[in-house]
């Protein structure tokens, strides 16, 4: 075995030890010790997706004991883009919160705590992306959970807090309901093992309810309208640079695992209704949580909403991917291409409502004209980052949009169409609705200090990352296809 | 070679906003390097096409998709008045825009409107057209609220919700045609001959498709965005209100009959018929309301309307001398409406000229910019020899042509309105007034000499509109092949 066998523990262990590190080393070395790590994953995630693409799927025996015994991570294509899309958020994310939590006094954000806080998610999110059993899926859940809501608090306040205690009664559900489901599963089955679940489906009460519990734990935690109350203002009130890891990655995390769930646990016509379900509420969802967007007079409460509305895109895309009795591969690109071009352009978009914050003393609305002015690298990445939310070309929100629309009318059901489409005007109008506040005459933020660079470029460079998306969708949709479970049944063009 | 009509502005347009607000000679140096660069890419590419080797180039965006662009004689037209235009525009705003703020980011996006108008001009298919019309909706935005003023704002709001409520239709139409009809090209004479039997469905595509590029068309009911976006400041309306934005909707319809579903095909199916009489119906009361406006951006705008109902009209008519006709007035109108645009943004920042009643004077105050508005004037009504009338000459030839006398009727009265709100600006500003001769005459040098240039151009495309370049033989040339090869 050589080192890149060993790259799914790798990416694992490489943020869990960062995080022990942050603990005994000088607190003033913390930025610099993280900062090194992501720099560490981002290179290990881009060997694991070169590894992937090379020389396929594959899996890794956790200290060599294997399923049904040991642990087992699965390493594929999804797995993979995934694991980077977190790493390229992540990493902007830590050179931007380098400079968000490195001014203040020292005490803010609970004294280097939250370097170890962040670490430890993202420990758990690669986790959740690697791993290949539906116990240890609860596992991360939980880690993730716990360590996302400690992060929302750490700014303090009773905005704060209030926000972290839904966000924590939420998450304790959702992972509690799951937990009832995998043991239901279990019971019913005797595997844990996705892949062997899958290969060996078991008709069933029980195994069917165990199904639809983790389902619905994992569409609470995903914040699907209706059971999106705790993500706005967790989102809203959390630090800009955690507000970006939330939106773009963590609400992705239990999205993966429903994704997992359908592809390779599930087998079409197991659970009748629940694709459909799901593609109805994730519908409502980009209705209401676009309107919702609209309403609002708080920067980061808008793009919180936004991500409730753009979260339906991909569950819309769930009764697409089952539509022909089989598994439509252009609607799992489509969603694939969705949660990436939407990640990398709400962190951008969460991190220039932060810095746009920082700078004006608050996240009022209405008080922000003249800021294309004063500060146009921030309005430019909140225009750009709307340009992948309203599904507009050249992004890849526009491509997964095309897709999913295609797929719809091909298989003659253009309702999702219809929605995806008002969707995208929806959105349209609350991005514009910012957009034209920020071009009107007025004052522009007071400019008093000096704000370093990274504070705006960052959003900037992942905005335009994902409105450029487009063009590298064919290698997404290379690398997504790779071990995906598609021999099951005839795959459209 | 087939990306730099596209790439070139794209990449002037991302390094004027790096280089940011301050650094004015060389953001000006940078664009016009680029808008010279893009145009000699754009006219070698039309010499090429007029060898009759059109070529094509494609990128990958996914699954079965592409964005894909061709370099065909009707495209290239286009490409070539937005990319000719684009330089002497430049010149222009450097002049105009001299005093303003945010100018970084008004040539900026200035640039990359013209990289979308020329990504429309040369797309392959109706979904990478598509993706260019929705980038160029969304450039234009900025540069429509450039002031910042509620005013310019309110515009805004109203332009954004008529774009994207057009897109909106165009992408539904879009996604239905190729659910239909796979993964079609623009082929000249029609690219849906396999699909033909979906008699209900491709009715409907054409109907969402032709509403998405109405709206930039400004056909009636739909024009209600283009006056009111006349808050922007000249060059924008000059060069996208006249040309590149209006143009990619008509240019649109173009290729929607001619290119998509062929003229027999639209003829057939009935579609055609509905778009020429709402065009007839456009020229008619936006030519009216045209006389009735006392602000000249206004009126120049309804004039916009109405003229571009004439593109929409001769297109419709599906017949060789129409659409000739209808695609050199595509041509010729750029050039007119530029100069008369131009001037009116001249006087108005020179002179704080906006409105009819305050004209008095101006002609002896600027006897240079007003003559050529003159003769821009008098091509618009279709007056011998200038550029309008070789334009109408044709369309007129078509209505002929195909026994569509009421057509006939619409250009003519149409031709009478123009007169009728052209010749009250002459006449007002040839009035004494005001603005006598002072210490300076005329404007900056660098508002003047484009003026002239255009209004140079609309003279010489009339008179030598049987020259194998003109714009007139170069639309008979680009739709020979969508009628089998028919030659005048």
């Amino acid at each position: 075995m050589t080192l890149v066998d060993h790259l799914p523990a790798a990416l694992i262990m490489t943020p869990l030890a960062g995080a022990a590190l942050t603990f005994v080393t000088r607190r003033r070395w913390d930025p610099a010790l993280v900062m090194v790590t992501a720099v560490v994953i981002t290179g290990l995630a881009l060997a694991l997706s070169v590894r992937v693409l090379a020389e396929g799927a594959f899996r890794y025996r956790l200290g060599g004991w294997g399923a049904p015994l040991g642990i087992d991570l699965v390493a594929d294509g999804i797995s993979a883009l995934f694991v980077l899309l977190a790493a390229v958020v992540g990493l902007a994310a830590t050179a931007y919160a380098t400079s968000y939590f490195g001014t203040g006094d020292e005490d803010a954000y609970g004294r280097g705590l939250v370097w170890a806080l962040w670490l430890f998610l993202w420990t758990a999110l690669n986790a959740l992306f690697l791993t290949g059993d539906v116990f240890n899926v609860y596992v991360c859940l939980e880690l993730v959970g716990i360590s996302a809501v400690a992060l929302v608090t750490l700014g303090g306040g009773a905005d704060a807090l209030r926000a972290g205690a839904r966000y924590l009664f939420a998450s304790m559900l959702g992972a509690m309901t799951y937990l009832l489901g995998v043991a239901l599963l279990y019971s019913a089955t005797g595997h844990l093992d996705m892949a062997t679940l899958g290969s060996a489906p078991t008709q069933g009460i029980a195994a069917s309810t165990g199904l639809v519990l983790m389902v619905s734990a994992l569409v609470l935690k995903t914040a699907l309208v209706p059971v999106h109350f705790w993500l706005p203002t967790a989102h809203a009130a959390a630090p800009s640079p955690v507000s970006a890891v939330l939106s773009a990655l963590v609400v992705k995390g239990s999205y993966y695992v429903i994704l997992r769930l359908v592809l390779d646990v599930t087998y079409p016509g197991q659970l009748p209704g629940l694709d459909v379900t799901l593609g109805a509420l994730g519908a409502a969802s980009i209705v209401w949580g676009s309107v919702q967007a609209l309403l609002q007079t708080r920067v980061k409460l808008l793009v919180a909403y936004s991500t409730v509305a753009q979260i339906g895109y991909l569950f819309v895309a769930i009764p697409l991917m089952r539509a022909d009795g089989g598994i439509v591969g252009v609607a799992v690109t489509a969603a694939a291409a969705h949660a990436v071009s939407h990640g990398l352009a709400k962190a951008g978009f969460f991190l220039s409502a932060g810095s746009l914050q920082h700078r004006f003393g608050h996240d009022r609305i209405s008080e922000m004209a003249g800021a294309a002015r004063t500060t146009p690298v921030l309005a430019m990445a909140c225009a750009v980052a709307g340009v992948t939310m309203m599904g507009l070309p050249p992004s890849g929100g526009f491509v997964a949009k095309w897709l999913l629309i295609l797929t719809s009318i091909n298989v003659g059901q253009w309702w999702w169409a219809a929605v995806m489409i008002a969707g995208g005007l929806l959105s349209a109008a609350y991005t514009f609705r910012l957009v034209a506040v920020f071009v009107a005459e007025g004052a522009g933020d007071p400019g008093d200090a000096h704000h370093p660079a990274r504070t705006e470029w960052l959003p900037l460079l992942l905005a335009s990352a994902a409105a450029l998306l487009a063009f590298a969708i064919p290698q997404i949709d290379t690398l997504v296809r790779i071990g995906m479970n598609l021999g099951r049944a005839e795959v459209l063009p | 070679m087939l990306w730099l009509p596209i790439l070139i502005p794209a990449l002037a347009g991302a390094l004027t906003f790096l280089l940011g607000e301050r650094r004015t000679r060389r953001r000006n140096t940078v664009n016009l390097i680029a808008a010279t660069a893009a145009a000699a890419a754009t006219l070698s590419l039309a010499g090429a096409a007029f060898q009759g080797t059109a070529a094509q180039a494609s990128l990958p965006l996914g699954p079965g998709l592409q964005l894909a662009v061709r370099g065909d004689l009707t495209g290239l037209l286009f490409a070539c008045v937005v990319t000719l235009l684009w330089g002497v525009t430049l010149v222009y705003a450097i002049g105009y825009m001299s005093h303003d703020r945010n100018r970084a980011r008004f040539f900026g996006f200035f640039a990359w409107c013209i990289a979308a108008a020329n990504g429309v001009a040369l797309a392959r298919d109706p979904l990478s057209l598509f993706v260019f019309y929705e980038i160029l909706s969304l450039c234009t935005y900025p540069l429509v609220v450039h002031s910042g003023t509620p005013e310019a704002i309110a515009a805004g709001r109203k332009y954004l919700l008529y774009a994207f409520g057009g897109g909106a239709a165009l992408l539904a139409g879009t996604a239905w045609l190729v659910a239909i009809a796979g993964p079609v090209q623009f082929t000249p004479g029609g690219a849906l001959l396999a699909a033909e039997s979906h008699t209900f469905a491709l009715r409907w595509v054409f109907a969402l498709m032709a509403a998405g590029f109405c709206v930039k068309a400004a056909l009636m009911p739909l024009h209600g965005w283009l006056p009111s976006a006349m808050v922007a400041p000249a060059p924008v309306s000059s060069l996208l209100h006249a040309v590149a934005v209006v143009k990619a909707g008509v240019f649109g319809i173009v290729r929607l009959v001619n290119d998509l579903f062929g003229p027999e095909l639209a003829t057939s199916l009935g579609v055609a018929q509905p778009l020429a009489l709402a065009a007839a119906v456009t020229i008619g009361v936006a030519s009216v309301i045209a006389l009735r406006q006392d602000d000249l951006k206004r009126r120049l705008a309804y004039s916009t309307v109405a003229q571009l109902a004439y593109i929409t009209l001769g297109t419709a008519l599906c017949t060789p001398l129409a659409a000739a006709g209808a695609l050199a007035h595509l041509a010729h109108h750029a050039v007119m409406k530029i100069t008369m645009f131009f001037t009116v943004g001249s006087l108005g920042q020179t002179l704080h000229v906006k409105v009819l009643g305050t004209m008095g004077g101006v002609a002896r105050r600027m006897p240079l910019t007003m003559a050529s508005f003159s003769v821009a004037a008098l091509a618009l009504a279709g007056v011998p020899p200038l550029a309008g009338f070789a334009s109408k000459w044709l369309l007129a030839g078509g209505a002929f042509e195909s026994g569509d006398w009421w057509a006939l009727l619409v250009y003519v009265s149409g031709g009478a309105l123009t007169l009728g709100y052209m010749v009250p600006i002459l006449l007002a500003s040839v009035r004494p007034g005001a603005h006598e001769p002072a210490e300076r005459w005329e404007s900056d040098p660098r508002m003047l000499w484009p003026i002239i240039a255009v209004a140079l151009a609309s003279v010489v495309f009339g008179v030598s509109a049987s020259a194998p370049w003109s714009p007139a033989r170069w639309a008979l040339a680009a739709v020979s092949p969508v009628f089998g090869g028919w030659t005048p």
